[in-house]
């Protein structure tokens, strides 16, 4: 009977056994189940990134050229060539033809082949194509490339602050590669293709191809002819003035397209200075867009036309000038402290007499003048296809004092941009018509296909066309005879007005800190090119007439030397006739080395004609009045 | 008198094979040597330049598994008894041999296997069957004495050196082999409900001190409970077997058509082979697996049901709670149902020490059957 009871016992045991292990099997057979057919998708979904190597496809990045079509930015793409060991077939066969391909040593490029250890090794980076083409021509497996876009700056310093950098992985960081950088970037490709753990492609795999679409070109308002001239221009103007910064901008006045436009310092974007983040920044900022500054006595010229558009003023009108006006028991200076008594509108300019304006400013009245202000789009901004455009600052019209907007009148108490400044003398001087001002005027795809065109850029008519004829011709004075008479270049119709303003640093005046700017357009009955020069702190002279007009002038003269604008002749005669202040001496009976004595000494060149001991005469006669550097014909 | 008689009369009779375990071990062995082909031939041909490298070996496993599992058909199991001292002694000594510096292998930080010259083998695989020969002896000496403490004190004594040698090595997973199947034969020893309670009393206290002892265990715990936060660390391998599973789906990518093989999943021929048959076979695939086991399994307590002696019951019921055991704490592992521990799969895994033993093992159930009562 015992035994019997301990059999039945083992029985019970061993089915209690198998049911616990039953039981088990049962329970992880639930477990699979959930794992493979019910979370299935959601755990495979996490896998395929594992599965599949993405081998990146970079879209090449457009081209940005300037309106001519020359280049301003491309991309080049380079090839790194690297070799995975776990696939290479024949060390030696690989080694060769990399060594031949790149032109390195066959030790050297051995010792990288044969590297274990790693899943890859580069080889060269930054091949061009045609090393890759000769690799592929004698392809053995083992050998992969990645393509890599870099930008190229064909001038390197230029227009630095407004096309501004691109990121290491392509991207536009700042100006106008950031603007524009959806149409420049392109779409980069995918491929995708099976691989083991360790990258590996796997024989039998499939692949998923989708290829890179390439970046548009942009072409830019920017004229490189003058743009490269004006880069020098500027940045030796920043120097001989010892100036922290120096500006200029060239415009279009008919368009208000952008043909150049610099600020120095800058640096080189084929070399972005990114270990030093703070200058980066700083040097990177386009503050002739951005910042604004009190204008100074420049902004005469818009007090002037909004005047004359309401018919406050005209040419004939008369005005004194008693060196101060006191306005609500406040005396506000003219800068001659002795007066300029009475003068003509004109003569006002040329002056550029404080009280002139202020009386203009008191007949145009603060409502008038600030909806002017408004029409002029310098509290509005532009809509500048530029990052971060600025905007002008005006006092709110609530605490606008008398002496506040009589300031304003001749540009102080008001800060704008100097893109807002050239902008609005554009408008005064075009025929009153507010243009956009704008930098691409075109975007297409390498083939051709125009994706986007700047067709009108016409804002709104803000003065009526009669101003610009009166305005031009005022301006025009104040460069042949006026202060502006250093941007002056004989046989050219130029206009312009000077400024310098005083900078404010904290709410007070800062002691010797100057902005000289000078704003010129030419010619005056249908103006083409506006210049604009600006040089912040100059020290020494520190006056626009001084400082920055003959800046404009060499800016003038590279944009006539490139663009080929022929002088008038008969203005150049007149031009020259005006500041003739040499007589010529009678140099009749005079040997040649006696006449050449004296003409050195005068200033005056000179050439010979005929044979003979003794001079018979000269051309021009004598007495007669030429200019330092004229030519006197001496006839044996 | 009337057992013996009993016995005569049954010895005359035909010997019968059971042929249901014959024929599902020799179709797991065989279907092991074609999934450790897929899941290693890729890897193989990396490592080792021939991607059948893992497949011959496996190969010869099997044919030397075969040998000892004929060779255990026709040994009556009861010469067994013989030598019990001798094949604890042997593995006490193998398992000691682990820490001779020369003569261990020290693997991923555990030194699991000797090496023999000819060929490494893991003692601890020896060292479970001879306890389990070890346990049935003693077990069936004890007789009524089961109930009390001394009759299953040699057992426990045992059992408790195999599984200290074993955890020295280190090598959780096997202790926990042994440690299961102590308990299982002790149950069906008959132990008494009280020695029941108070044996496992401590067995389970241990688990958390040995996982506090090595911090790669508590890491590899910590992984378990959330692997998609270490997928690239500790997780990493629980993470790879999870993705080759939920990949099968229902009824698998195909044979040799694993994406996870391609060096994703380590070990994926040996312990996470049952990953990879997840993968490539599906759902329904691994259930016929789980199915083939269940026969083995079932074959092996009807062999301990019907044994005609305590001792083929209980040695009987070893081997075949060693194969369970091993089972599921393979799936549970590769499931990320417990946490990660290295064990192989009975009869499929990659492994000839393993796979040797296994078949030599059924051969000793075959012939426990052979003399079986029914």
């Amino acid at each position: 009977m015992q035994t019997k009871y301990t059999y039945v016992s083992i029985k019970k045991r061993l089915f209690a056994v198998m049911m616990a292990i039953t039981f088990f099997l049962l329970a992880l057979s639930i477990r699979l189940l959930v794992l493979q057919v019910v979370d299935s998708e959601k755990i495979v979904e996490k896998a395929y990134g594992q599965w599949l190597r993405d081998l990146p496809m970079t879209a090449k990045r457009g081209d940005i050229v300037d309106r001519n079509g020359a280049s301003i930015a491309t991309s080049y793409t380079t090839y790194d060539i690297y070799v995975r060991h776990a696939d290479i077939e024949s060390e030696e066969a690989v080694t060769n033809v990399l060594a031949n391909a790149t032109g390195k040593s066959y030790d050297e490029v051995f010792e990288k082949v044969s590297k274990r250890g790693y899943s890859e090794v580069l080889v060269a980076s930054k091949q061009e194509k045609e090393v890759v083409n000769y690799i592929i021509k004698n392809y053995q497996e083992g050998i992969f490339f990645t393509e890599n876009t870099s930008r190229q700056y064909t001038y390197g310093d230029l227009l630095t602050q407004i096309l501004g950098f691109v990121s290491s992985d392509g991207n536009g960081q700042s100006g106008l590669e950031a603007k524009y950088n959806k149409y420049l970037k392109g779409v980069n490709g995918l491929s995708l293709v099976e691989s083991d753990l360790k990258g590996t492609t796997l024989s039998s795999s499939l692949s998923y191809f989708l290829p890179a679409i390439d970046g548009l070109n942009v072409q830019l308002t920017i004229d490189l002819n003058i743009q490269r001239e004006v880069e020098e221009i500027i940045e030796r103007a920043r120097v001989e003035n010892g100036a922290k910064s120096a500006s200029a901008i060239v415009m279009d006045p008919e368009s208000g397209e952008i043909l150049a436009i610099c600020t120095k310092p800058s640096y080189d974007l084929n070399c972005v200075p990114r270990d030093d983040i703070k200058t980066l920044l700083e040097l990177s900022r386009a503050t002739v867009l951005t910042d604004v500054y009190e204008p100074g006595s420049t902004f005469k010229i818009i007090t002037t036309a909004i005047a004359l558009n309401e018919g406050v003023t005209s040419v004939h009108d008369y005005f004194y000038c008693g060196g101060f006006r006191i306005v609500n028991g406040v005396k506000i200076n003219c800068h001659r402290r002795s007066g300029h008594g009475s003068q003509s509108l004109e003569q006002g300019l040329k002056n550029s007499c404080n009280c002139v304006f202020m009386e203009l400013i008191r007949r145009i009245g603060l409502e008038k003048f600030y909806d002017y202000l408004e029409k002029f789009g310098i509290t509005t901004g532009y809509g500048v296809d530029f990052p971060g455009e600025g905007r002008g600052v005006l006092m709110p019209k609530s605490i606008v004092k008398d002496g506040d907007l009589f300031r304003m009148g001749f540009g102080q108490s008001i800060a704008i941009t100097p893109l807002e400044l050239i902008n609005s003398v554009c408008t005064a001087i075009n025929g009153g018509r507010l243009m956009q001002p704008h930098f691409v005027t075109k975007i297409a795809t390498a083939d051709g296909n125009v994706v986007f065109e700047n067709k009108s850029s016409f804002l709104s008519q803000v003065l009526s066309p009669s101003v610009s004829v009166d305005l031009n011709k005022m301006l025009r004075e104040v460069v042949s005879s006026g202060g502006g008479k250093h941007a002056k270049i004989d046989g050219y119709d130029i206009g312009g007005k000077t400024g310098t303003a005083q900078k404010y640093q904290n709410g007070a005046i800062a002691d010797g800190k100057y902005v000289a700017s000078f704003i010129g357009f030419y010619p005056t009955d249908k103006p083409r090119y506006t210049v604009l020069v600006v040089v912040d702190e100059p020290s020494g002279a520190y006056y626009g007439g001084v400082v920055a007009a003959p800046v404009a002038k060499s800016i003038f003269q590279a944009i006539f030397d490139t663009c080929e604008t022929p002088r008038d002749e008969n203005l150049y005669s007149r031009d020259r006739l005006e500041h003739a202040d040499i007589k010529v001496p009678n140099l009749i009976g005079k040997t040649l080395t006696e006449a050449v004595r004296i003409l050195t000494a005068l200033g005056l060149q000179y050439l010979t004609m005929g044979e003979g001991e003794k001079v018979k005469d000269t051309i021009a006669a004598a007495g007669s009045m030429v200019s330092s550097g004229d030519i006197v014909l001496l006839m044996f | 008198m009337k057992i013996a008689k009993f016995q005569i009369k049954k010895a005359k009779r035909q010997p019968r094979i059971d042929y249901i375990l014959v024929f599902s071990v020799l179709l797991l062995v065989l279907f092991g040597i074609l999934m450790v082909y897929s899941a290693s031939y890729y890897g193989a041909e990396l490592t080792y330049g021939d991607k059948y490298f893992f497949m011959k070996k496996q190969i010869v496993g099997a044919v030397l598994g075969l040998a000892g599992m004929v060779a255990m058909y026709f040994v009556p199991y009861q010469k067994l008894k013989n030598i019990r001292w001798v094949a604890l002694g042997l593995s006490v000594v193998l398992l000691a041999l682990v820490f001779v510096p020369g003569l261990g292998v020290k693997v991923y930080g555990a030194r699991r296997w000797i090496n023999l010259g000819l060929f490494t083998m893991q003692p601890s695989e020896l060292a479970k069957f001879a306890f389990v020969l070890f346990a049935s002896v003693s077990l069936s000496n004890a007789k009524r004495n089961v109930k009390e403490f001394k009759g299953i004190l040699p057992t426990i004594c045992v059992g408790g050196l195999i599984c200290l040698l074993i955890i020295a090595e280190p090598n959780m997973s096997i202790t926990m082999c042994v440690g299961i199947t102590m308990v299982c034969m002790l149950f069906v020893g008959g132990i008494s409900a009280k020695h029941f309670c108070l044996l496992l009393i401590p067995i389970v206290a241990l688990v958390p001190v040995l996982i506090f002892m090595e911090p790669y265990r508590l890491r590899r715990l910590v992984a378990f409970l959330n692997p998609w936060e270490s997928a690239s660390g500790e997780g990493f391998q629980l993470v790879q077997s999870l993705y080759a599973i939920a990949n099968g789906n229902m009824f698998g990518v195909g044979l040799f058509n694993s994406r996870q093989k391609y060096l994703f999943l380590p070990f994926a021929e040996s312990d996470f082979i049952f990953s990879i048959i997840a993968e490539e076979l599906g759902f329904l695939g691994v259930m016929c697996v789980i199915v083939l086991y269940l026969l083995v399994i079932w074959r092996g307590i009807k062999t301990a049901k019907n044994a005609t002696t305590r001792f083929g019951c209980y040695l009987s019921t070893g081997i075949t709670t060693i194969i369970a055991t091993q089972l599921l704490i393979n799936i549970a592992v590769v499931t990320g149902s417990i946490p990660p521990t290295g064990l192989p799969l009975p009869f499929i895994s990659a492994g000839s020490t393993s796979l040797v033993v296994f078949m030599s093992a059924i051969g000793v159930v075959l012939n426990i059957s052979k003399q079986s009562k029914i």
